[in-house]
C-alpha cells in the first residue's frame, strides 16, 4: 500500500485506462451516501494514494472551479476530474460510472414502487414513509431558507416569487432565471471583495 | 423523439441548469413543474421519489429516474437521466477545459444569490404539496413532527427516520386504530 506523501504541483505520473477509471468511480458511486466531502476523501485515497493519478491540488482545483456550477457537487467534481484523468471519454466515464447505482437504484424503486404501492399491506407504510418525508423536508427547507434569505433584499426577492406565482401565474423556472438576473443587478458589485476574500 | 419523452429531456435539463448550491435547491421547482404544471406524477409520487433520494446512493437529482419511469417507463428514466446530468457534465468538463475564468465570474455566484430566494419559495410551497396530499390524519401529523424533531434534533441518518416513519404507518393501519383516527385536511 502507498504511503500518502505530498507531491509537486503538475501532472500525476500514472495515466489510467478509461476501463480502470469506470471501475474506480462505479466502486466510489456504490458507497455515494455521504454528499462532497465523503467523495473528496474516496476520491484522495484511489487517486492519489493507491495509485498516483491526480495531485491534491487537482482535487482542490475541481472543487473550487466546479461550485459555483448548477448541478450536484459530486458528479461535477467526477466530471472535472475525469476530464483530467482521460479527457472527454475519461469524463464521460466516469460521471456514468458514478451516478451508476443510484440511478439502477432509483429505477429499482420505481418499478417496485407501481407494482407496489396499490398493494394493501404496504400502503399505510407509504403513508407513514411520506409524512415522514414531510418532516424531513421542512428541515431541510428551514436550514436553506436561513442561508438564502438573509436580508430584506432577499426577503422581497422571495415575497415576489411568490406572488409571481400565486397572482400571475408565472412559471417556475421563469421566476427562478429572473431572480437570478435580478440577483445579478443587485449583487455583482458587493461580490467582487467576497470573492477575492473566499480565495 | 416523442414529443412527452423531449418535454421530459428538457425540462429535467432545465432543473440541472437552475441548481446552484446542489440539486435540493430545485425540488420545489420539480414539484412544481411535474405534479401541478405537467401533471405528470402525483404528489403523493413525487413525496416518494425524494424520500427514496435519501436511501439511493449519489444526488439528489437521481430522482430523474424515478420521475421519468413513472411519465415514460423506461424510455423516461433514461431521458430524464439524460437530461438533467448532461449539462452539469459538459459545464464542468469546460470548467477543466478551458473556461474556468468565465466560470468563476462574480456575476455567477450573483445569479445564484438572486436565484435562492425565489427557489425556498418554490420549495416551500412543494412541501405545502406534500404535505397535503399526505397528512389525513393527526397521527400522520404527529409523524411528521416526530421526523422533523429527530431530523433537526439528532444526528440520525434520514434512512432510519424513514424507515420508523414507514414502521409508524403500519402500525397506525392496523384495522383497530384506522377508523379511530380523526381526518385533517390542510389549506
Amino acid at each position: 500500500m502507498n504511503t500518502p506523501t505530498e507531491r509537486p504541483d503538475g501532472p500525476a505520473p500514472l495515466r489510467l485506462g478509461i476501463g480502470a477509471i469506470g471501475v474506480i468511480f462505479f466502486r466510489m458511486g456504490l458507497v455515494a451516501f455521504g454528499g462532497l466531502l465523503l467523495l473528496l476523501v474516496l476520491i484522495e485515497r484511489e487517486l492519489v494514494d493507491r495509485r498516483p493519478a491526480l495531485t491534491k491540488r487537482q482535487i482542490t482545483e475541481a472543487v473550487t472551479y466546479t461550485r459555483l456550477l448548477p448541478g450536484s457537487g459530486g458528479p461535477l467534481v467526477v466530471s472535472y476530474l475525469g476530464y483530467v484523468l482521460r479527457g472527454v471519454g475519461g469524463s464521460g466515464v466516469a460521471t456514468l460510472m458514478y451516478l451508476l447505482p443510484g440511478i439502477l437504484v432509483m429505477t429499482g424503486l420505481a418499478v417496485g414502487f407501481v407494482a407496489l404501492s396499490t398493494l394493501p399491506l404496504l400502503a399505510p407504510a407509504i403513508e407513514g414513509l411520506l409524512a415522514a418525508v414531510v418532516g424531513i423536508q421542512s428541515v431541510y427547507l428551514y436550514r436553506f431558507a436561513r442561508k438564502a434569505i438573509v436580508d430584506a433584499v432577499t426577503a422581497t426577492i422571495l415575497v415576489a416569487g411568490l406572488g409571481a406565482t400565486f397572482l400571475l401565474g408565472v412559471s417556475a423556472p421563469l421566476i427562478v432565471l429572473l431572480a437570478g438576473v435580478v440577483g445579478v443587478f443587485l449583487f455583482t458589485k458587493g461580490l467582487g471583495s467576497e470573492v477575492a476574500d473566499a480565495g | 423523439m416523442p414529443a412527452e419523452l423531449f418535454d421530459l429531456f428538457w425540462q429535467f435539463m432545465l432543473f440541472s441548469l437552475l441548481a446552484f448550491g446542489g440539486g435540493g435547491t430545485v425540488l420545489g421547482l420539480v414539484d412544481r413543474v411535474a405534479v401541478a404544471d405537467k401533471g405528470w406524477i402525483t404528489p403523493a409520487e413525487f413525496s416518494a421519489a425524494v424520500g427514496f433520494t435519501f436511501i439511493t446512493p449519489g444526488p439528489i437529482l437521481v430522482l430523474a429516474p424515478f420521475v421519468g419511469y413513472l411519465v415514460a417507463g423506461a424510455a423516461g428514466a433514461v431521458v430524464a437521466t439524460l437530461g438533467v446530468f448532461l449539462a452539469p457534465w459538459a459545464l464542468a468538463m469546460g470548467s477543466a477545459h478551458r473556461l474556468r475564468r468565465y466560470l468563476q465570474h462574480p456575476r455567477l455566484r450573483a445569479f445564484g444569490k438572486g436565484a435562492g430566494p425565489a427557489i425556498v419559495g418554490l420549495f416551500s410551497l412543494a412541501v405545502l404539496t406534500i404535505a397535503r396530499s399526505s397528512l389525513s390524519n393527526l397521527a400522520l401529523v404527529a409523524v411528521a413532527l416526530i421526523a422533523g424533531t429527530l431530523m433537526a434534533r439528532t444526528k440520525l441518518h434520514p434512512i432510519i427516520i424513514l424507515a420508523g416513519g414507514a414502521l409508524a404507518g403500519l402500525v397506525l393501519g392496523i384495522p383497530a386504530l384506522e377508523g379511530a383516527l380523526p381526518e385533517i385536511r390542510i389549506p
